[in-house]
């Protein structure tokens, strides 16, 4: 695909401006979500309830940030290879400002999840009271989205100057693309740069606060050091995975034609490095506790690594998440294969969810029994329609493709 | 590097084998002198005992097994260049990556010298190792230190056959250019190479599979010495992040410590056209990433130790900022996540006085960042009555000392005998040579 | 009586190199080829299958991580005591020393590989080699009888070859 082949397809698929968002699919998944969500609470399960909606909000909200991450690595490392799914991997961002409105219900539901809201940790007090929590989650959220909109922003203004470039720039872009052209596209790819030092940082900052809030204050006695770190490297894994599930999809659109097995060879390769890092990183705190075999430690793993039901589950989320895609993605054929690629990234991601109910349904279900299922799947197909909607909005609006951004070049015919 | 061709690089690289002045061997004899005072500290310690080093109950492992920990970290950032990067298709990494990976293979051996020095009878080293006696006796392959003992020489092993495959086209190409007895030298150290498509075919795979192992050895080994720490009870010691931690760390130092010594080279070498600042700059970028990660680590172990409400854990992170090694805590957290802050600014990552100040400080701050986390650990332990200083004495010192002769030693000999700059990969990132037309796509 | 020559042509050009090594190949004629660098672009020219190192990774790798958990295995079981509170046999730290020896066994059986494959140490003098083959020169040798020395000297000439010698 030369450029001009490629400005036409992204003007076409812009100037559609797909009204039809809501196909009866995602429809019926919105649906089964809020019915799964009133019907649970009515019928008293509220705990229940509250814990498929936190599984969920960690996991997704991790996805979404994970994607647009990835887009940022790529810009700091210059990579070349990567540009055709840069655009794709920053379209999850479009799911960022929903988890704002999504956070309200934790706050609404709290003190079902946090032991410590009505039974306040001593010591622990100053830091884990709910308003102070909220607040620290709120900001965090708001800090995180509000960067990654101006980031992506930023970069689709560059795209739509280079596509419009001499042309005439359609309504709903004009306002855009007031007193700005292609000529300031180099000073903001500098300002860019430093933007995504910017996001790099207040993310591994940000999802650290997350975690430890969101996750390991369900149970307050339970220290990691090594456990925010653990989240935000799960969740950039989480978004890699994903960003190879949306490219799959791209495949056989004109937008895609630029995408090639060369990017899925290396995104399978970032995965199934990130496989190995998570795997790492799970290991390097299962070793320390179990060596150290401290009550105050050990009672956390041996809840879910030796009773039952998590044992199992333990076993199923070590394999999904690490064995599995350890042995497959060292095939490079497998990885070349993006309808392979997008069913390895599903098992992963599955994987992953399964991980977060492991972290999190032990300390908040404080038994041994398994999660209501139904609860389970109904919440959790009501997260992905949300997210679903919130992509095929951005992908129908905006081009799919980083056509302003000078390395692309690499990836067209006739230059270099 | 741009306008160059092939054969310049050949002969600039090769040019850097010449013989040698005097003040070379000026320079070489005094690293080996340096070195051969730090052995007869070594024996003068081996004659007396272990009394004559400043370890005793409760701090019994000082300033040696600092010195391990320091070396093996500076041996990281080799298998960074060579390997990961490798991995990565990063392109700065080809003309420095040659003396990175040399560094490596001397500091592990560096480093491997301490925990025989520690040992004080040395002689029963191989006790350490499964080898079937009347005793029935094994090494405990559940002890952190049997794991470090396997997993340095595994380094060493890999590393230093990772390093001879590297050299052998370019021992080719040297051996093309010399003369007399160096041609005989080189000839069989190049192993026969010619460049047929047959050699380079398996070559190439043979590189890649070898970039792939070391790769994930080289964050084991780092996470494995973590662990002689982090697997123990104890307070400062104890912590999940400690693996990748001190993967970070041993990177920052690692790096560091390449800038620091390939300043010098380039200039000494007349190679600035092939060891660029584009180089530096980009390590120096690396540089700050693993300061940011160091510096996350260092406060998010501060707050986690409040957090967690453990009082032991409490008193010594408050210790170590403001009791007896406060200066060094303070050394540490200021030369390894503060000073590196300043490459932010391109003209302090693009200068060669601000590239080796930093990069010198980062290093005596990787130092203390070992020294804090051993001495202040064992010194003030659970029980208040056994608590107790360090301080080092000139033996150990001596020995340290040594070290640096060894070390430095051997890179001075690898920087006159064998090529420090990769020719073969260099030549590989110059545009290809064509009749029509060069590009640098490949 | 025909007498086999090796001759030997040197190239400065890849885009050159790559003509002729495509046309000795439609030729279906055995030849070697030289190269200070590892290149593409004559990789597939030459269309060679892909090396087999990576085998002797793989059979290292395998046989390092059964021979790392048994070693730790073996000398625990051998030494039955509880140690430090863990029991004699457990693979959580044994994990470390089967990694260990995975990369250990793996890496050696690498370099065994290459060293099989490539038949190094191989000191015997190639005919057709020249020492600017590892400098600049991309060359190229092929066995052929007396007789077509001067044909091919001329082919050569014609892709833009530098020098063509024979022995």
């Amino acid at each position: 695909m030369n450029r001009e082949q490629l400005r036409q397809a992204l003007a076409t698929s812009i100037e559609a401006n797909d009204k039809s968002l809501f196909k009866p699919y995602l429809i019926a998944l919105l649906a089964v979500g809020v019915v799964g969500f009133l019907v649970g609470m009515l019928a008293g399960e509220t705990q229940q309830v509250m814990q498929a909606y936190l599984i969920n909000f960690v996991f997704w909200i991790g996805i979404a940030q994970g994607a647009v991450i990835l887009s940022v690595v790529l810009r700091l490392t210059n990579a070349k290879w990567g540009r055709p799914i840069m655009r794709i991997a920053e379209s999850a961002s479009a799911f960022l400002p929903v988890t704002i409105l999504l956070f309200i219900i934790i706050m609404l539901g709290g003190e079902k999840l946090f032991i410590w809201i009505n039974e306040p940790v001593a010591h622990k007090a100053a830091y884990l009271n709910a308003p102070f929590m909220y607040s620290r989650v709120l900001v965090s959220l708001v800090l995180m989205t509000v960067l990654s909109l101006i980031y992506v922003g930023n970069s689709i203004r560059n795209d739509l100057a280079a596509i419009y470039h001499g042309k005439i720039v359609p309504e709903h872009f004009r306002k855009l693309l007031t007193n700005y052209d292609v000529s300031r596209i180099e000073k903001s790819n500098d300002k860019q740069t430093t933007l995504s030092v910017i996001l790099a940082i207040c993310y591994a900052v940000c999802y650290s606060v997350l975690a430890i809030d969101l996750i390991m204050s369900l149970d307050p006695h339970w220290v990691s050091t090594l456990f925010g770190a653990y989240y935000f490297i799960g969740c950039f894994y989480t978004g890699i995975a994903f960003t190879i599930i949306m490219a799959s999809f791209f495949i056989g659109r004109p937008e895609g034609e630029i995408i090639g097995s060369k990017q899925f060879h290396d995104l399978g390769k970032l995965l199934f490095g990130f496989a190995i890092v998570n795997g790492d990183f799970f290991y390097s705190q299962f070793l320390v506790i179990w060596y150290g075999n401290l009550p105050e430690e050990t009672h956390y793993i041996i809840e879910r690594t030796q009773h039952e039901p998590w044992a199992t589950m333990a076993y199923v989320v070590l394999l999904l998440s690490f064995i599995a895609p350890f042995i497959i993605l060292i095939n490079k054929k497998i990885k070349m294969n993006p309808v392979a690629m997008r069913w390895i990234s599903i098992g992963i991601l599955l994987g992953l969810w399964l991980e977060r109910t492991l972290l999190i349904a032990p300390s908040v279900s404080g038994n041994t029994s398994f999660p209501n299922v139904w609860i389970q799947i109904t919440i959790t197909l009501g997260f992905l329609g949300i997210i679903i909607t919130s992509i095929k909005y951005f992908w129908s609006k905006y081009p799919m493709v980083v056509y302003g951004d000078p390395l692309l070049k690499h990836s067209l015919e006739g230059e270099k | 590097m741009e306008g160059l061709t092939y054969k310049q690089v050949n002969d600039s690289v090769i040019n850097t084998l010449a013989p040698p002045r005097k003040f070379y061997f000026a320079i070489v004899g005094f690293f080996a002198l340096l070195f051969a005072m730090g052995m007869s500290v070594w024996f003068y310690m081996i004659v007396n005992g272990l009394g004559v080093a400043g370890i005793r109950h409760p701090v019994m492992w000082g300033v040696f097994i600092t010195n391990f920990v320091f070396w093996v970290g500076i041996a990281h950032s080799g298998t960074l260049i060579s390997a990961i990067l490798y991995l990565f298709r990063a392109e700065w990494r080809m003309s420095i990556y040659r003396s990175a990976e040399a560094m490596t293979v001397f500091a592990v051996a560096t480093a491997g010298m301490y925990p025989l020095i520690h040992l004080g009878r040395v002689w029963v080293a191989y006790w350490t190792l499964p080898i079937p006696n009347e005793m029935l006796l094994w090494p405990n392959f559940k002890s952190p230190l049997i794991m470090d003992v396997i997993a340095i020489s595994t380094y060493l092993t890999v590393s230093a056959s990772f390093f001879l495959i590297g050299l052998i086209p370019d021992i080719a190409a040297v051996r093309e250019k010399a003369t007399g007895i160096r041609k005989k030298i080189y000839t069989i150290l190049s192993f026969g190479w010619h460049g047929t498509n047959e050699q380079w075919r398996h070559y190439g795979r043979a590189y890649l599979f070898f970039a792939a192992l070391a790769t994930p050895l080289v964050i084991s080994v780092h996470s494995v010495v973590s662990w002689d720490f982090a697997l123990s009870i104890v307070p400062g010691w104890h912590s999940t992040i400690f693996a990748p931690y001190f993967v970070a760390g041993a990177i920052h130092s690692g790096l560091a410590l390449v800038i620091t010594l390939l300043i010098p080279l380039r200039k000494i070498f007349k190679v600035e056209n092939i060891i660029t600042i584009k180089n530096f700059e980009s390590m120096a970028k690396v540089i700050l990433l693993t300061g940011l990660i160091v510096g996350y680590a260092y406060a998010i172990e501060y707050f986690l130790a409040w957090y967690s409400g453990n009082p032991y854990e409490l008193a010594i992170f408050k210790w170590r900022a403001s009791g007896d090694y406060a200066p060094a805590f303070w050394t540490m957290v200021i030369c390894n996540s503060i000073v590196p802050l300043l490459f932010f600014f391109k003209k302090i990552r693009t200068s060669i006085v601000g590239l080796l100040v930093v990069s010198i400080l980062i290093n005596v701050g990787m130092w203390f960042e070992r020294y804090v986390i051993i001495i202040t650990s064992l010194a003030h332990e659970f029980l208040p009555a056994a608590w107790g200083n360090y301080s080092p004495t000139w033996v150990e010192i001596g020995i340290s000392f040594g070290s640096w002769g060894f070390f430095l030693m051997l890179f001075f000999l690898f920087a006159k005998f064998l090529p420090s700059i990769s020719i073969t990969e260099v030549k590989e990132i110059l545009p290809t040579p064509k009749r029509k037309g060069g590009s640098n796509e490949h | 009586m025909n007498t086999k020559k090796i001759i030997s042509a040197s190239f400065l050009y890849v885009d050159d190199f790559v003509n002729v090594i495509k046309h000795f190949k439609s030729e279906k004629r055995k030849f070697v080829t030289y190269s200070p660098v590892p290149n593409h672009e004559i990789e597939e020219a030459l269309g060679a299958k892909k090396s087999k190192v990576g085998l002797f990774t793989l059979a290292g790798g395998i046989i390092g991580l059964i021979s790392g958990f048994s070693l730790a295995g073996f000398t625990a079981a051998e030494w039955n005591l509880v140690l430090g509170g863990k029991p004699p046999v457990t693979l959580i730290p044994f994990v470390v020393i089967g990694f260990e020896f995975t990369i250990l066994f793996g890496a050696l059986a690498t370099l065994l590989g290459l060293i099989i494959n490539a038949k190094l140490p191989s000191y015997k003098k190639l005919k057709g080699y020249k020492p600017e083959f590892t400098v600049d020169h991309f060359g190229i040798s092929l066995e052929a009888d007396e007789t077509e020395v001067a044909s091919l000297t001329d082919s050569f000439n014609t892709f833009g070859a530098k020098e063509v010698t024979y022995e």
